[in-house]
């Protein structure tokens, strides 16, 4: 067996050292007069087939020794396919154009460099503002009782007096830019606060008890909200209270009036930030003033309400707390850890075909059009590789690092033995249907780089044990 | 005297194809362009002109070949060589942006991808379709009038901008540095030969037989074999690239080298299994046997300056005996 695959090598070699020598030699007879090149209009005729048999023949023979003619029409075949390509690129471009307006540099623009600049301030304090100014009508809407219903959750409430000078208009600008700095909290919190205050909003036509029905409402949907929401609130409005008049009384909690200068609750923060949370146990005397009716931003007479409440893990004690819900899990701080290493490699996209090189960390992944490409740092970045097909591929085995087999559609065979530079294995040719169509392979397993078992859609296996030279059917 | 040819001058041709000329003119719809019926059957006659070379084909096949070629293109080549307006806003409207991104493709190819370039590349062949460049009577000569209808347009188009990437892509790699000619012209490795193993004293002569038998060899490929094998052996391009080429599947064109490189080794065994008696001056030969057969492609694959103009210079009545 072994002689025979050795004669086999050494006749597919001598094989290939006549046809290449053969190829080699016909360029260097290189045709040295251009004026047997043929003009456009033949190279074009030729490209579409509209040439007759002693033509075709002729001009063939002039292209094997002619490199030039076959650069032509090598690109000339290259830009065959641009016609359809070229109009919707140029219609892309049109709207890309129309969508971006070039900015003329003029020099009045340098001048009004300094003024831009305050002008992003100013572009960022207004929605600031107007977060802040919705933030504290809600606050100010929400009725005294609903501090006692939410008793259970530990909600800290810290109602604001009504003799409450107005704030500065650069302190609440410091404060919102605070705010600012951390938008991922406002996000995740925007949503839920916002169906609180619609919830709470009164409305004229509204029925005598809808007030309380949609209090009621709003407790529920504070109870859906994520656990954070309410001590959020509560810190931002405590921060615009630290930035105001201190000779005003506030019945906050003490642990929660001697906080540290605004920092916000990042239960579900990066873990290198620092988070100081609230005291689970603090609970804010609130005041027993009434919240005051809808007043404008600013207000003196705002209700503020703190809450610190259980953290979500408890890592102070070797005791279980409790379970942890899908949601809590995934706020958990990863401390530097990336799951995605460890799930397994998932196909996604252009790329049905994902392969991992057992015991390393290099990886193949091949796809539509025959495209094909390696990571040799699991995944973190790939480089793509010259594929010798432009078929889909559907199914691939890696043995190593630097063996892997890919099989895909009409028939696409390919492997690499280097780990970097692919063949075409030609398919078994018992596969070929009666129109000359190969099959597509669904499936490859190998042992390794002579060794492998394809596997068409139709259930046909074939397998081979020289690399692809020969291969028989099961 | 000698006949005068059917396409020696517009006159003789009408006489013969007048009513062709006439059906053809109205199949190409020159009406849109208010083309003369005289002038499309002028660029009938160069197109049948350049054809033939001169020769006098069958009326048939003069009719069949002109029926075969794309009339319409022809009529607004000709409208637009002729410099009418609504020919060129129509070309304009309708080849220009093909052209750019067919400029853009090829650029891309070679890895000289550039908006800029490519608008200058196809418009550079616009102001020669337009016929910027004087003639030799110093009138106006469009590129158009290279044009005779038998592709495309729009390839004919691809066809002379590819003509003029390459042209000026070679002519822009011709200089090379002194490093580089001497990296193309090291010697290749003799695989499998150490310098203290003594040559065989067979082996030019196993090579030079080989020499022989694989001209032949080439002799009997057909034309497109042949360059099939160039572009695999010599422009090393893909099985998917030449299949694009020839407009086969890439499969097909796997099969096509297997069948070749097997056919040039079969071609070429049994020519060295012949025995080649002497003649015309060459001394005869006696047959190889397998194992020298074996040997002689060893040779080849170690090393084997084939030197296929040297063959092909032998004239083929001498490059192998007839048959007895």
């Amino acid at each position: 067996m072994e002689s025979q695959d050795r004669d086999r090598s050494k006749m597919r070699r001598s094989e290939e050292t006549l046809a290449r020598r053969l190829g080699e030699a016909l360029d260097e007879i290189d045709a040295r007069n251009a004026n047997d090149c043929p003009d456009g209009e033949i190279l074009a005729a030729y490209a579409e087939q509209g040439l007759g048999q002693a033509e075709t023949e002729k001009w063939e023979s002039h292209f094997a020794t002619c490199s030039r003619c076959r650069k032509i029409l090598l690109v000339l075949a290259a830009s065959a396919d641009t016609p359809l390509a070229g109009k919707e690129v140029a219609h892309l471009g049109e709207l890309a154009s129309a969508v971006r307006a070039p900015v003329e540099i003029t020099p009045s623009a340098t001048r009004r460099a300094r003024p831009r600049i305050a002008d992003w301030r100013i572009r960022w304090l207004a929605p600031a503002l107007g977060v802040a100014a919705a933030l504290a009508v809600w606050f100010a809407m929400r009725p005294p009782w609903r501090a006692m219903d939410r008793g259970s959750s530990g909600t800290l409430v810290a109602r604001a007096r009504q003799e409450e000078a107005p704030t500065s208009e650069a302190q609440v600008r410091q404060d919102k830019l605070s705010k600012a700095a951390l938008p991922q909290d406002q996000n995740t919190q925007a949503a839920p606060l916002a169906d609180r205050f619609s919830a709470n909003t009164p409305s004229l036509s509204s029925p005598p008890g809808a007030p309380a029905q949609r209090s009621a409402e709003a407790a529920r949907a504070d109870k859906k909200a994520s656990p954070n929401a309410d001590a959020l609130a509560g810190s931002i409005l405590e921060n615009e209270k630290n930035l105001r008049n201190d000779s005003q009384k506030r019945e906050i909690a003490p642990s929660t009036n001697a906080a540290p200068p605004p920092v916000l609750p990042q239960a579900n923060a990066e873990p290198e930030a620092p988070s100081p949370a609230p005291p689970p146990q603090a609970r804010a005397q609130a005041s027993a003033a009434t919240p005051s009716a809808l007043d404008a931003p600013r207000s003196t007479a705002q209700t503020v309400t703190v809450t610190g409440e259980a953290p979500v893990v408890q890592t102070q004690a070797g005791t279980l707390a409790g379970p942890v819900t899908p949601e809590a899990s995934a706020n958990l701080p990863l401390n530097g850890r990336k799951y995605q290493a460890l799930a397994p490699p998932r196909p996604a996209g252009n790329y049905p075909v994902l392969l991992q090189a057992p015991t390393t960390s290099t990886l193949w992944r091949g796809g539509k059009g025959g495209i094909i490409e390696r990571s040799t740092n699991a995944g973190s970045t790939w480089a793509p590789q010259n594929s010798p097909s432009q078929e889909d591929w559907l199914a691939g085995a890696a043995v190593s690092d630097t063996v892997c087999w890919l099989a895909g559609r009409n028939g696409a065979i390919a492997r690499t033995v280097d780990g970097n530079r692919w063949e075409l294995i030609a398919p078994p040719a018992q596969a070929a249907a009666q129109a000359g169509r190969f099959p597509d392979w669904t499936g490859v397993t190998a042992r390794d780089a002579l060794s492998a078992i394809i596997a068409a859609g139709d259930g046909r296996r074939f397998t081979t044990r020289d690399g692809g030279k020969t291969w028989q059917a099961h | 005297m000698t006949k005068e040819l059917s396409f020696a001058s517009l006159d003789r041709f009408l006489e013969q194809y007048a009513e062709l000329a006439r059906a053809l003119h109205g199949e190409s719809r020159c009406e849109r362009w208010g083309l003369p019926g005289e002038v499309f059957a002028e660029s009938l006659r160069r197109s049948a002109e350049k054809r033939y070379h001169g020769a006098q084909p069958d009326p048939s096949e003069v009719e069949a070949y002109l029926r075969s070629l794309h009339l319409e293109d022809l009529a607004l080549a000709c409208a637009c060589s002729e410099g009418i307006e609504k020919a060129w806003e129509f070309f304009i409207d309708h080849f220009r942006q093909d052209l750019r991104a067919a400029a853009n493709a090829m650029l891309r190819g070679s890895g000289r991808a550039d908006e800029a370039r490519a608008e200058e590349l196809a418009d550079s062949l616009y102001a020669e379709l337009y016929g910027v460049r004087s003639g030799a009577g110093g009138g106006r000569k469009s590129l158009f009038e290279y044009f005779h209808g038998r592709s495309k347009l729009s390839t004919w188009l691809r066809a002379v901008l590819a003509q003029k990437q390459v042209d000026l892509f070679r002519t822009s790699s011709k200089t090379v540095s002194l490093e580089a000619e001497v990296e193309t012209e090291a010697p290749r490795e003799l695989a499998g030969r150490t310098e203290c193993e003594p040559a065989d004293p067979d082996r030019e002569k196993y090579l030079g037989r080989l020499d022989n038998a694989l001209s032949s060899a080439l002799a009997s490929l057909q034309p497109c074999d042949r360059m099939i094998l160039a572009f695999y052996y010599v422009d090393r391009l893909t099985l998917a690239e030449i299949g694009r080429l020839l407009r086969e599947h890439e499969s097909t064109v796997s099969r096509r080298l297997d069948r070749l490189r097997l056919a040039l080794r079969e071609s070429v065994t049994q020519t060295l299994r012949r025995e080649r008696p002497a003649w015309n001056g060459c001394p005869a030969e006696p047959a190889l046997d397998a194992a020298q057969v074996e040997l002689a492609f060893e040779y080849a694959v170690q090393d084997w300056p084939f030197d296929l103009s040297r063959a092909l210079a032998i004239p083929e009545s001498a490059a192998d005996p007839p048959e007895e």
